[in-house]
């Protein structure tokens, strides 16, 4: 009887806490969107770096960021912020189109060729859709599947379109598993990054005594492949590789 | 992937290359005149890219022929490759006269490119030997040096940034007996560059044979005034002459001689350099020196808004290509413009340092329209005529169209602190007003507990039919299996009618029924039919089952009271009755818990 009173009261409680943290976490966010609004692009990416902070995210909010970052000239940290609220919401058009524009100032571009058909029919389908999206899709099919072979079992279903429908059932889960594994290990298992800095040294090795292998610029997208204390080797989308600082470059 | 890739590159590569085929030979003799006892250095380059074939060389039966060797240089100049392959020849006069050697060929995709035709000159033995190699062969004794070294320039007087070609030879007329160290002279006035190969022929010196080793360095003045180049030097080990021993056994000299180590150097060398005349100078003039000519080319003439042009600037000719500052590139109304890249490749022909640099500027046009992207132009001196000279690119004309993508917000003021950004462009979309599904980071939805729990319970669901079904196909298909699970809930039946019997007084009845619910069970448990059977087989089946003693006991003591009622009905009381059912319970609970096989 006590027990289950206290678990009455934590979630009363939890629930009372998160309501308040809401409250306070919109009416910043419409504060900030105030200054945007009166050009205090200072202003409101202060408020909304500090609602990021609070551990709290949201594509609009990294949408934002991105745009007052834009605004002040910083485009580096623009191109991230886009990229993150592409992350969590991928198609959104607002946010491709921003992502777009501010790459048109990027000095170089340095775009990879897909050569796999394979993984580029993967990356059509799946870069339209977040994770969530794609493991619940196939979450839904999985349990209709189980579902469906149980109720054939118990039922003693037997037929050619029972069993049609059976192999259906099964190829689609199949391929959604697929496209969910491989959103997966591209978005979550490899840790991606982007230039912030103006521009910075590539170097042949960790370290300031390494040769430049080239000068990349804001904006330019790699994967992480290894990480020590200050440097990062990473891997441009066209394949070229080299040690970066870490100080100029942030973690999508 | 990445070998795919690299084969892709290397065959759009060679798409590129083979668009761009242009081979060109050239011969070079030096020195042009000779005499009839030296030799002379006959080169033939050859560059292209693409595989090339080795040259025909000319008519050269007036000479003595000896190869030197083939070099090969390959570079890569903006993503395309060249390759330079040298192939080097000595000839040795046969006779006196002048000799017109004619051109060197070359045969490539069906067509056939010559170099220009070269004249040596070969006079009589010694006259062809330079004053200054005679001089310096001399020792102040009047005799012939064994080991000289000697440097020399070709021009006594040169501009700023004008080539000017030290020249230092090793003479030897002794045999080496170990690697010559050489300390090249200083040269801190001068941008230097080394011309490369090292030539090696033979001359006659005051009537001496000598090996020569020529080593040539272009070198550039950076500034005016009278310059100095510093004395070159060179230490090894020579074979001491023995022309003046009187050692009766001198003759084995050679083969015991350990040779000597001389130290020589050059004399220091003066240079004039004048400084570029202030006359019609132009504003801009960067201080290239030299010979040059500039072109341009844009990689689309067609493009869209905002979408990049690239236009390659390519400086070639004489000079020293390295100080050839990038042309100035005005800022533009119509186009923002970015550097993208530059390279050079410096080429050393008949000594003459020259060479290509280019340059790459990303034009991204701002509004629609036929735009031009205008002449840029080049400002050097001509050492030669000793005149400024401009040289300009063409204009190039653009024709660009609006942007099929223009649904960008239509606010006004684009503002991009730090970046040119034209009026006419369009801004980013506005902010988002709504906060979205602002909420704390959450995990990866296939790391939460429901997630698991609501795919695995299916799964368990699943499992559960399927042996459900399979122990149901087993009670159908299986007698034995289905007597042995139903045996227990046959005798608890059993046992239920006993009790009734019993609390009816039907003694007799309610022992059959104990008795019958015993044998039933065994049976059953076993697949055996138990009509027929009698106690003592029972016991012996038990036995035989493995079952302990003391069930088989019980069973035999409740067998006897059954049988004894069944004949004595009237004597067993409510009580024993009572006992009865219970030890036939603990008996079938007993037997429930126990293994039968």
């Amino acid at each position: 009887m006590f027990k289950s009173t206290l678990q009455v009261l934590l979630i009363l409680m939890v629930l009372a806490l998160s309501s308040a943290y809401g409250f306070n976490t919109d009416s910043l966010f419409n504060s900030a969107g105030n200054y945007y609004q009166n050009q205090d692009y200072d202003e409101a990416l202060k408020i909304y770096l500090e609602i990021e902070q609070k551990s709290y995210e949201s594509a609009p909010l990294y949408f934002n960021i991105g745009n007052c970052f834009f605004k002040k000239g910083k485009l580096g940290y623009a191109i991230l912020y886009y990229l993150r609220a592409q992350k969590l919401s991928p198609g959104d058009p607002d946010v491709e189109t921003n992502l777009e524009f501010a790459r048109m100032f990027m000095p170089t571009r340095m775009e990879g060729i897909k050569i796999n058909p394979v993984t580029t029919f993967f990356d059509l389908i799946v870069d339209s859709y977040t994770l969530t999206l794609i493991a619940w899709a196939a979450s839904v099919l999985f349990i209709l599947l189980m579902l469906y072979l149980s109720v054939i079992m118990f039922l003693q279903w037997r037929g050619l379109v029972i069993k049609i429908f059976a192999y259906l059932l099964i190829f689609l889960v199949f391929v959604s598993s697929g496209l969910a594994t491989y959103k997966y290990r591209t978005d979550y298992m490899t840790e991606k990054g982007v230039i912030v800095a103006d521009e910075t040294r590539i170097l042949s090795g960790p370290g300031e005594d390494n040769d430049v292998e080239f000068v990349g610029v804001f904006g330019l997208t790699f994967t992480i492949e290894k990480e020590t204390d200050n440097y990062y080797l990473v891997l441009f989308e066209n394949k070229r590789k080299g040690w970066v600082l870490s100080g100029d470059v942030e973690k999508i | 992937m990445i070998r795919l890739i690299t084969i892709f590159s290397v065959l759009m590569l060679s798409v590129v290359v083979s668009a761009q085929d242009e081979v060109k030979i050239e011969m070079h003799i030096a020195p042009d005149t000779i005499g009839i006892e030296d030799q002379a250095f006959l080169a033939i380059t050859v560059t292209g890219s693409g595989s090339l074939p080795e040259p025909d060389l000319p008519n050269l039966s007036m000479f003595e022929v000896s190869s030197q060797g083939t070099s090969t240089n390959i570079s890569i100049v903006n993503g395309s490759m060249e390759s330079t392959h040298a192939y080097n020849y000595m000839l040795f006069p046969k006779r006196q006269g002048t000799f017109v050697i004619k051109a060197a060929s070359i045969v490539y995709k069906r067509k056939r490119y010559q170099s220009k035709e070269v004249t040596l000159t070969v006079l009589d033995a010694g006259i062809g030997t330079p004053k200054t190699l005679e001089k310096a062969a001399e020792s102040s004794e009047g005799e012939n040096r064994d080991i000289f070294l000697l440097a020399e320039l070709n021009k006594k007087k040169v501009y700023v940034n004008e080539q000017v070609t030290l020249t230092i030879k090793f003479c030897h007329a002794v045999s080496l007996l170990s690697q010559p160290d050489y300390t090249p002279p200083q040269v801190t006035d001068f941008w230097s560059d080394a011309i490369e190969p090292q030539r090696s022929y033979y001359q006659n010196i005051n009537g001496r044979r000598y090996s020569v080793i020529e080593i040539n360095t272009a070198l550039f003045p950076t500034r005016s005034g009278e310059l100095s180049i510093g004395q070159a030097m060179l230490s090894v080990n020579v074979q001491t002459s023995n022309r003046r021993s009187r050692d009766p056994f001198g003759g084995f000299g050679s083969f015991f001689n350990r040779g000597q180590t001389k130290t020589i150097r050059t004399q220091p060398l003066k240079i004039e350099v004048l400084p570029l005349p202030t006359k019609n100078k132009p504003a801009n003039f960067s201080g290239t020196v030299g010979e040059f000519f500039i072109t341009s080319s844009a990689d689309k003439l067609k493009t869209e808004v905002n979408q990049p042009v690239t236009v390659t600037y390519k400086i070639s000719g004489t000079g020293n290509i390295k100080t050839v500052a990038e042309p100035v590139i005005e800022d533009l109304a119509d186009f923002r413009i970015y550097r993208s890249a530059s390279s050079e490749k410096i080429s050393k022909v008949d000594m003459v340092v020259g060479g290509t640099k280019i340059f790459e500027e990303t034009y991204i046009p701002k509004r629609a329209g036929k735009l031009t992207i205008p002449a840029v132009s080049l400002n050097y001196f001509n050492p030669t005529t000793k005149k400024y000279k401009t040289v300009s690119t063409k204009p190039i004309n653009i024709n660009v169209e609006q942007a099929a993508l223009s649904d960008y917000a239509d606010i006004p003021v684009p503002n991009v602190a730090g970046r040119v950004i034209d009026s006419k462009a369009k801004d980013i979309r506005y902010i988002k007003t709504k906060s979205g599904d602002l909420a704390i980071k959450r995990p990866l939805i296939l790391a939460t507990p429901l997630y698991l729990i609501l795919n695995g319970v299916p799964v368990l669901l699943l499992v559960f039919v399927w042996i459900g079904q399979k122990r149901r196909e087993k009670l159908t298909t299986d007698i034995g299996y289905a007597r042995s699970r139903l045996a227990r809930k046959l005798a608890r039946k059993r046992l239920a009618t006993a009790r009734k019997l019993a609390g009816s007084n039907q003694t007799a009845e309610f022992y059959a029924e104990i008795r019958f619910a015993l044998f039933a069970y065994i049976a059953d448990k076993l697949n055996i039919s138990p009509h027929g059977m009698i106690g003592d087989q029972l016991l012996e089946i038990m036995v035989n089952a493995n079952i302990e003693n003391d069930i088989i006991d019980s069973t035999k003591s409740l067998l006897r009271q059954a049988d004894f009622a069944q004949y004595s009905s009237s004597s067993k009381t409510a009580e024993n009755i009572k006992l009865s059912l219970k030890s036939a319970e603990e008996i079938l609970i007993k037997l429930e818990g126990s293994q039968i096989v």
